[in-house]
């Protein structure tokens, strides 16, 4: 489901005009961010819990450069789901898009 | 890092920022949360732009274990809910470790006896073979959030990976080059200092600063590598340059050492050697211009006026002064139009001879006009001033030239003889192709068996 479908949907759900519901998922989504991107993890219920952890440094073969390398730290953005939801859609045979 | 928000706390930041009430934005979330949910049934994927996208990911049948009773149990096919961030997203979370770059170490698969990478350095991580100290198996404590991790790791392990490389590394280092000690320097600097305070989450900002002064003196060693491999490579003849890269080196060691940007130190150390270099040159080449200043009027002015004259003059001279003496010192001995030319770093008798004649094998020549500056066929001196003599027609030696040039290549077989027995009779065979005459002069002085193979050839 695209961005645009997604919104549409939202405003009928809520009533509200699509402007307004855009502007709120846009709210929404710099909110999201800007905690993860503090290193704060958080939960919504029924969907998951975000979280954030970093990836140690790995000495790995690098074959651009033909001999070991230490790839540094990285932080990533982790998402688990909530169990309900993992529940409904496992067994959801889907249409392909 | 690990901190987490409450969900409240969280509608309180999206009511503030959206200028709703808490109960409309709460409701708005449960909505969204409901659309995401369908539309992954329906759609299988659901995108945010600006944040990332809801999937739903196949998962084939699978075996696995019961953990409680050890039997097996058929894992049935299934979809999980998956989510991928998006570019800014990606990028803004990593902001803390943005500039770093991947280090390069000077290790390839061959070094390392163990392979790869060694399973040592992951069974620390994970379970624990044989080798691992009881210790290690205490800190299971995992962080709260980092329970999910994919590799399992509990971060207070992180010190010991790497602290079995470094001692790895450093039996390693008593085999391998000294080019390798600026990495390991490096490797064994981080790891009791650095892997550890990774984990802690009110460390952060200590860690980002080390790690970045760390990660950012990867450029620094490239800048280093490069610096050396051209020293190494504008140097060969001098010894006394190969003794300064090898002070670059450590300098460079020295400076890697220091952790910070200590180009300036490092470029006077080097502007100071180079000084050092210059001098000692110019010393050396003082005393040479005091014999050569009395041929030089002669040479420059005959060389001007035409050369044919000249070789006829050379051939009546020529043949007296050179059977009389075996090794002539006298410059006189050499023939008279030569024009002097100063070496050239990297430049070897053979490439001044292609250079000058188009013809290197005439290199003989240049060495045998050279007596005093040059004793050893295989050395010249860069900025050392030799005597080049000139040849009209080096496709078409004459008969007086060829002589030169035999005689030249006799020099070099009794160099050789003394320096390098093996090779002499070689020498000796090229005298003959250039002039069998020269080689009959001298055939009662030359070994018989270098004789023969001379002239059978």
């Amino acid at each position: 489901m695209n961005y645009s479908d997604l919104i549409d949907r939202l405003s009928e759900a809520t009533g509200k005009p699509k402007t307004q519901t855009k502007e709120l998922v846009e709210s929404t989504v710099s909110v999201l961010t800007s905690e993860l991107g503090n290193g704060n993890g958080f939960s919504i219920p029924e969907l998951g819990t975000f979280s954030t952890k970093v990836n140690d440094v790995k000495k790995v073969y690098s074959p651009h450069y033909k001999s070991y390398i230490l790839v540094p730290p990285k932080r990533v953005v982790d998402f688990s789901p909530a169990s309900g939801l993992k529940e409904n859609l496992k067994f959801v045979e889907t249409e392909d898009e | 890092m690990s901190e987490k928000i409450t969900f409240k706390q969280l509608v309180e930041l999206i009511s503030s920022q959206a200028e709703q009430s808490h109960d409309s934005t709460y409701s708005f979330i449960q909505e969204l949360v409901g659309i995401i949910e369908s539309g992954l049934r329906s759609k299988g994927s659901v995108s945010i732009s600006g944040f990332g996208k809801f999937e739903l990911r196949w998962m084939n049948e699978r075996t696995g274990v019961n953990p409680q009773t050890g039997e097996e149990i058929t894992i049935p096919g299934q979809n999980k809910v998956v989510f991928k961030p998006y570019k800014s997203l990606r990028e803004h979370v990593n902001r803390p470790y943005a500039n770093m770059e991947p280090q390069v170490l000077s290790e390839t698969p061959e070094d390392n006896d163990t392979g790869p990478i060694s399973p040592a350095v992951f069974g620390t991580k994970k379970e624990g073979p044989s080798k691992e100290k009881p210790k290690k198996e205490e800190p299971e404590k995992k962080k709260p959030l980092e329970d999910d991790s994919p590799f399992g790791l509990a971060p207070p392990d992180d010190e010991d990976p790497f602290e079995e490389e470094t001692a790895k590394k450093e039996k390693e280092s008593e085999k391998e080059d000294d080019t390798e000690d600026e990495e390991e320097l490096l490797v064994e600097r981080n790891s009791p200092v650095g892997f550890p305070s990774l984990s802690g989450s009110d460390e952060d900002e200590k860690d980002e600063d080390f790690l970045a002064s760390v990660f950012n003196l990867s450029d620094e060693i490239e800048d280093e590598h490069e610096k050396e491999k051209e020293a190494d490579d504008s140097a060969d003849t001098p010894p006394l340059s190969v003794a300064s890269t090898s002070v670059d080196k450590k300098k460079g060691i020295e400076t890697v050492k220091k952790a910070g940007s200590f180009n300036w130190s490092y470029a006077a150390a080097a502007i100071v050697v180079a000084l050092v270099i210059f001098i000692i040159l110019f010393l050396m080449m003082r005393p040479d211009p005091a014999p050569e200043a009395t041929v030089l009027p002669e040479t420059t002015e005959q060389e001007l006026t035409e050369p044919a004259d000249q070789a006829v003059r050379v051939a009546p001279e020529e043949p007296d002064p050179v059977i009389d003496e075996e090794a002539p010192p006298e410059p006189e001995i050499a023939p008279p139009v030569t024009y002097e030319h100063d070496v050239a770093s990297g430049e070897t008798l053979w490439s001044i001879a292609e250079a000058e004649y188009g013809n290197p094998y005439l290199w003989p020549l240049i060495f045998e006009s050279n007596p005093d500056t040059i004793t050893d066929p295989n050395v010249i001196v860069a900025g050392s001033s030799i005597n080049i003599p000139s040849i009209e027609d080096p496709q078409n030696l004459t008969p007086e030239e060829s002589e030169m040039v035999a005689e030249g290549y006799y020099s070099l077989y009794q160099w050789s003889t003394v320096n390098k027995p093996d090779e002499a009779r070689n020498f000796l065979w090229a005298v003959g192709k250039f002039s069998p005459d020269v080689l009959d002069k001298y055939s009662g002085e030359v070994d018989s068996n270098h004789l023969s193979f001379a002239k059978r050839q």
